[in-house]
């Protein structure tokens, strides 16, 4: 057998046992093929997983089709326990055993290449003395091994597999590709570096990656943020039109077109998300995750943005900073009138402006004619709105494994809570952003203002 | 120029991130166009102030060369772009790019390449309008001082004059200086051909100070912000969604379901189900035949299984899926294959996804359906 200082573990196991998936959740990309029919794995495929200070590699083989008569064959050619080894590796290079057990040959060539086992279960599913042969045909390559109940559907016979697999395989561990967080999926690997002493430090170093990583990610995550709530507050839709007529009769075009933009954007940012964490293969719709569909419904702003209340309260606070400043330039002499009424001014707005969307203007044109406008928005909420979905699906799309295929569905979440938790001066921050973002001002630093709502 | 009406929801691309203002460059061109003009010009004699040219075509863009470069590096970009963007008739600012590059920390740069453009319009401007002067008219480049002399003014000149020192005609000399020192007091000219000697330094003076200068510096920021653009998250991002292709659903052909047994046939129970289970199946296990064929069976049995020839009823478990030594067996025989749901001992209807699986499996197998009883007595 070789050895190598790059740890390789090669997921083996019964057909449609949930291998891809592991190696697909292990090494964070979608692009290993799962699928529900079995024998989808014709060929072993490495999949490596390469950070700054190391890496491992995941082999996704076919699973086992002829365990029996391959046992079979095995037992006929090994005189002896201590030659079982030196058997396999006969077996894989026989061109008869080639053409007869394909798939075999193909899932026991890494191994015996020097990768380590990784033997996949169905925890939901009764264990079966049928999976004896193959569990022994893997204790005859002698390579470290460990064995993973994956509960694809319930945990029901886990034990009853704990039981069993504890017999051919020192360690045995449960885990669910579909659900595993990213915690799990750092336990697991910190267990593979017990697997074999020469890859630990190499493991060790990946697993600190992999936490870099993570920090990366969030830090990206947050400038996509940045940039789509600057681009949502800022857009217009424009038109040169030759009369005031023409432009009130584009107005629910233009008005379409808008929306249209605002939606697409931001199912760009949701895409873009999704590829910051490897997702490629999942289908997003904004559609599909907004409960109830509309990014334009104002009723649903109250959910998924501030509620009205909070929305008072950022409204006057950030009148009041604006009063403040006007006090304060006056020295003092409007005694602290400005403050005050900036903040009772902003918090009325907020009240009763709450439901004011995007409109239409016109403008001249030096060369002759108008221009119509659509846009921006002007509703103080909106810019919470975008935050709120987007940190919504960024909590999802962080802890989704790359496993699931599945489309995303989401609901409103606690954005409002994580705004009250932040702490004041971060509150206020966001509140002052917010308010300049409406007003289509420049926000300088917003990424450093958003950053801590991903905390 | 894109404007937030034709604005797609494609981020800036490196090309887009380049690309002139027109409005921008516009103003530099007619800026340059004017003042050469009205310089140039002269007086009624055709005397041109040598120092003010010095001014215009040298220590103008030197100086703002400088401000610039100092503000892209410590400050917010201040340059000629960026005063002439606050202009609201150019609309500079309504160009969606530059919201997309400041999202960038990118807008300054942009600034500066579009100054860059500006101002190699302005040289552009200045070198055909001093062209087409020298061709048309008679200029005449005097120089007056009261602090300076020639004597004061030959090195700094001299300095100037450094990078074209291979070109002989545009070098200064103390006595072309001494020669086109004017006073408008007195006003007494010896050769007049000597006030005609400067055009040569002028126009090298035009060509390495701005036009040169200009266009390295524009090159140098084209392909820092291209660089930067294309190192861009979302420009990485972008590529990388587009590299990557959607998995296709899978389809497959699936065989009918069978719900009838046939009259006779062979119990093969490959599963190797317990007796308890097999009472409970809702089929009548009423064949006399029972053979012992599967993983669990001995291979003398398998060898008797395999010779069988008449219909057989396969016993198998549904969830798991068809592995080919079933496969292998079933290509000795017909009938029909029972994929059987249990939990804790009870039977359960068979799960969809496991139906169509046995289906899809039993497409290649000409011999073989798949069987489901029509009702499941006694199945929760």
């Amino acid at each position: 057998m070789k050895q190598s200082s790059v740890a390789r573990f090669a997921v083996v196991g019964h057909p449609n046992k949930g291998k891809s998936s592991i190696v697909s959740t292990l090494s964070h990309n979608d692009e290993v093929r799962i699928s529900s029919r079995s024998g989808t794995t014709e060929r072993a495929e490495t999949i490596a997983v390469s950070t700054s200070q190391g890496g491992y590699e995941l082999i996704d083989t076919p699973g086992f089709q002829r365990p029996i008569k391959v046992l079979r064959w095995l037992t006929k050619n090994a005189p002896n326990a201590s030659q079982r080894a030196s058997t396999i590796a006969r077996f894989i290079a026989d061109p008869e055993c080639q053409r007869q057990f394909p798939d075999e040959v193909e899932l026991l060539t890494p191994i015996v290449n020097g990768a380590a086992i990784l033997y996949v279960v169905d925890g939901s599913r009764p264990y079966g003395a049928e999976y004896e042969a193959e569990m022994e045909i893997l204790r005859w390559t002698g390579q470290p091994s460990m064995a993973l109940i994956n509960p694809i559907e319930s945990t029901d016979y886990v034990t009853q597999w704990e039981n069993a697999l504890s017999q051919y395989f020192k360690s045995v561990r449960v885990f669910n590709p579909m659900k595993a967080e990213f915690d799990k999926q750092v336990a697991l690997l910190n267990t593979f570096a017990h697997l074999n002493p020469r890859w630990q430090r190499t493991l060790e170093a990946t697993i600190e990656d992999m936490h870099g990583k993570r920090q990366q990610q969030k830090f990206h995550s947050v400038t996509l943020l940045a940039r789509l709530v600057d681009d949502l507050c800022q857009h217009q839709q424009r038109q040169k039109v030759l009369t005031p007529e023409q432009a009130s009769k584009i107005k629910p075009l233009l008005a379409r077109q808008y929306k249209e933009w605002m939606k697409r954007r931001e199912a760009q940012a949701v895409r873009e998300l999704m590829a910051i964490y490897g997702h490629f293969q999942s289908e997003i719709s904004v559609d599909q995750f907004d409960v109830p569909p509309d990014l334009f419904d104002c009723e649903q702003w109250f959910v998924w943005g501030l509620n009205r209340k909070q929305l008072v309260y950022a409204a006057a606070a950030t009148g009041a900073v604006s009063g403040a400043a006007l006090d304060l330039a006056v020295a003092g002499h409007s005694l602290m009138l400005g403050a005050l009424g900036g903040g009772i001014l902003g918090a009325s707005g907020a009240w009763f402006g709450a439901d004011k969307l995007a409109d239409m203007s016109l403008q001249g044109l030096p060369v002759g004619g108008y221009e119509a406008c659509y846009g921006p928005m002007k509703n103080r909420n909106f810019p919470y709105v975008v935050i709120g979905r987007f940190i919504h699906l960024y909590r999802q799309i962080s802890q989704r494994n790359h496993a699931s295929r599945e489309d995303l569905l989401v609901s409103s979440g606690d954005f409002q809570q994580r705004v009250e938790a932040l702490e004041d001066s971060s509150q206020k921050e966001l509140h002052q952003a917010c308010a300049r973002l409406i007003k289509q001002k420049p926000v300088e630093h917003l990424e450093a203002v958003l950053a801590p709502l991903f905390d | 120029m894109t404007d937030a009406a034709t604005f797609s929801i494609d981020d800036v691309t490196p090309k887009s991130a380049v690309r002139l203002s027109r409005p921008i460059v516009f103003a530099g061109f007619f800026i340059g166009l004017c003042l050469s003009f009205l310089l140039l010009s002269g007086d009624e004699q055709g005397r041109v102030n040598l120092l003010y040219l010095l001014f215009i075509f040298l220590v103008a863009p030197l100086a703002g060369l400088i401000i610039s470069l100092f503000s892209l590096i410590s400050g917010r970009g201040i340059n000629f772009a960026r005063l002439l963007s606050e202009t609201p008739l150019l609309g500079v600012t309504r160009i969606s790019v530059i919201r997309k590059l400041r999202q960038r920390h990118l807008d300054k740069h942009w600034f500066f390449l579009q100054s860059q453009y500006a101002v190699l319009a302005y040289s552009l401007a200045s070198i055909i309008t001093f062209g087409v002067l020298l061709l048309i008219t008679d200029l005449n480049f005097v120089w007056r001082s009261t602090l300076l002399t020639a004597e004061h003014l030959l090195p700094a000149l001299e300095v100037i004059a450094l990078p074209w020192s291979f070109w002989e005609s545009a070098q200064p000399t103390l006595a072309l200086l001494q020669a086109t020192q004017d006073s408008r007091l007195l006003g007494q000219y010896q050769a007049g051909s000597n006030f005609t000697l400067w055009w040569p330094f002028i126009l090298a003076t035009q060509l390495i100070y701005t036009l040169l200068l200009r266009g390295l510096l524009l090159l140098l920021s084209y392909f820092v912000i291209k660089r930067r653009i294309e190192a861009d998250l979302e420009q990485q991002l972008s590529e990388q969604i587009l590299r990557h292709h959607r998995h296709r659903p899978e389809r497959y052909q699936l065989s009918d379901v069978e719900r009838q047994l046939p009259a006779d046939y062979a119990l093969t129970n490959w599963a190797a189900f317990e007796n308890t289970l097999l009472k409970e199946l809702p089929i009548a296990v009423a064949s006399d035949t029972e053979l012992h064929a599967g993983p669990l069976a001995s291979e003398h049995a398998q060898q008797q299984a395999e010779n069988y020839h008449g219909m057989q009823l396969v016993l198998v478990k549904a969830w798991e899926p068809p592995m080919a030594e079933l496969q292998d067996y079933l290509q000795h025989g017909q009938g029909l294959l029972y994929p059987v749901n249990y939990h804790n001992g009870r039977l359960q209807p068979i799960e969809d996804k496991h139906l169509e699986e046995w289906r899809r499996f039993t497409t290649d197998l000409p011999d073989w359906r798949v069987f489901q009883p029509d009702t499941h007595e006694g199945i929760a």
